[in-house]
């Protein structure tokens, strides 16, 4: 955190005075984070305590359908909660995105489970990236077969809401430069996530047109920045991606995969990781290895499983990213 | 003990039969290798290090144990995932040699190497997970 308060202005602040951001500041470790975004500087704060804003979107990830052992043996009953809490918005959200490992193994009847619960959603319409759980076992035919509409490649996809760019990139099924074309790209690579030159070819076709002004969002499954190396949780020519982005003034990037919200900020790219709907993982390095924790308590793991909410602020043009817990 | 070895193997043939038609070339095994394993009595190999047989990798903590292994020609090789997370035991020779699909926690995949030579596979779902046989 000590990157998003080096600036001391009320507008880096998101608007907010000195003690009351101090306040929120304190206030971090509640069930839910307002992140304000201005000028690519975040700062923060509870929820309640947010600026009004209109709802952009919700983002939702890691929802493993079919995985069934503790911590949560039920994961669909976590992710209709959550659905529930969607639904109950003021206003619906006009999208829903979905930051990848809809499923847990990739079976045809997790993806049914997770299409029919996601029926439910009070939205427009839902945009899908894989994570490396939907591509293991047939480098995303299934995947694309079902939520592939719409995009190109192996499901990269973007669109415009709002004044606003969407660009959504699939990092666990890179081209074929490694000898596994079916997973992360394995040429020799530490296990880390890659996007592929043919992706990357089509991001600066996509972007080259927008102007500098031009409010960008990314989701993608795997983080674009380096959060732990050691588990494969980076993408490893994500600065090529980030090179093409960095002349926006806003950029907002959105992922799953870690399980647990992490944020950074780099000139005016924001990156931000959401919580799973179904289990926690531990922080990096904590434990041997990442995988679900087991040990949380069920009167505990609905503070560690939720959901992403972006809002648009309009007094000062920005976004505010709000992540709820389903305590 | 028995009616747990029992309930273990019962459990198993239903997760066998759930993964049959995940492996290429494969063979979902439901009964515990043995370790070590009888030599055949007309083995014409010296090297005593090849294991023969019938040999066991236990996946845990993102670790295939042990990651490297020699063995003799015709042993077979079963892989059981003891983490909570789930894994794969994927060649990376193209064409892919063998591959388990997803196994989740206890399952088990088992494949027979009769021909001589380096099998480096790793895990599709976290691909820092390394290992390798060899076949001499």
């Amino acid at each position: 955190m000590k990157d998003n308060i080096n600036d001391s202005t009320d507008e880096a602040r998101g608007g907010y005075d000195r003690r009351e951001f101090l306040k929120c500041m304190g206030a971090w470790a509640g069930t839910g984070l307002v992140v304000a975004m201005a000028g690519g500087v975040l700062s923060s704060c509870k929820i309640e305590d947010a600026a009004p804003g209109v709802l952009s979107f919700v983002q939702i990830s890691d929802t493993h359908i079919g995985f069934g052992k503790d911590p949560n043996p039920h994961v669909t009953d976590t992710l209709q909660s959550l659905v529930g809490k969607i639904n109950a918005l003021p206003a619906p959200p006009p999208f829903v995105l979905h930051t990848g490992d809809l499923t847990h193994l990739s079976k045809p009847e997790e993806f049914d489970t997770l299409e029919q619960i996601l029926k439910g959603l009070k939205t427009d319409q839902i945009f899908y990236v894989p994570g490396e759980h939907d591509t293991f076992s047939d480098q995303g035919a299934e995947f694309l077969k079902r939520f592939g509409k719409g995009t190109v490649g192996r499901g990269w996809q973007s669109f415009d809401h709002n004044g606003t760019h969407y660009i959504g990139l699939n990092n666990v099924v890179a081209a074929s430069s490694g000898p596994q074309p079916g997973t992360f790209k394995n040429g020799g690579n530490e296990g880390l996530g890659a996007l592929g030159a043919d992706q990357l070819d089509w991001l600066k076709k996509d972007v080259d047109s927008l102007t500098d002004s031009t409010p960008v969002v990314v989701f993608t499954h795997v983080p674009l920045w380096a959060v732990y190396p050691q588990w494969g949780w980076g993408t490893e020519d994500s600065e090529q991606a980030l090179a093409l982005l960095k002349r926006f003034g806003s950029v907002t990037v959105l992922n799953g995969h870690i399980h647990q919200v992490m944020q950074k900020v780099e000139g005016n790219i924001t990156f931000h990781t959401a919580r799973s709907t179904a289990y926690p993982q531990p922080a990096p390095g904590t434990a041997p290895a990442p995988g679900p924790m087991k040990d949380v308590s069920a009167d505990r793991l609905p503070s560690t499983i939720g959901l992403t909410q972006v809002r648009y602020v309009e007094s000062n043009k920005s976004l505010a990213i709000v992540d709820e817990t389903l305590a | 003990m028995k009616i747990r070895s029992l309930v273990i193997t019962t459990f198993l043939i239903f997760v066998g039969i759930a993964l049959v038609g995940c492996g290429s070339g494969g063979v979902i095994d439901n009964h515990e290798p043995k370790m070590p394993v009888d030599k055949p009595a007309n083995s014409s190999i010296a090297d005593a290090s090849p294991e023969k047989g019938e040999v066991r990798i236990e996946i845990e903590d993102f670790v295939f144990k042990p990651a490297e292994i020699t063995i003799a020609p015709g042993t077979k090789v079963t892989w059981i995932n003891k983490d909570e997370a789930p894994h794969t035991a994927t060649s990376t020779d193209t064409p892919q040699k063998f591959n388990s699909g997803g196994l989740d926690t206890d399952d088990k995949f088992s494949f027979v190497f009769n021909d001589k030579g380096e099998y480096p596979y790793y895990c599709a779902l976290h691909p820092h997970m390394k290992a390798s046989i060899t076949v001499k």
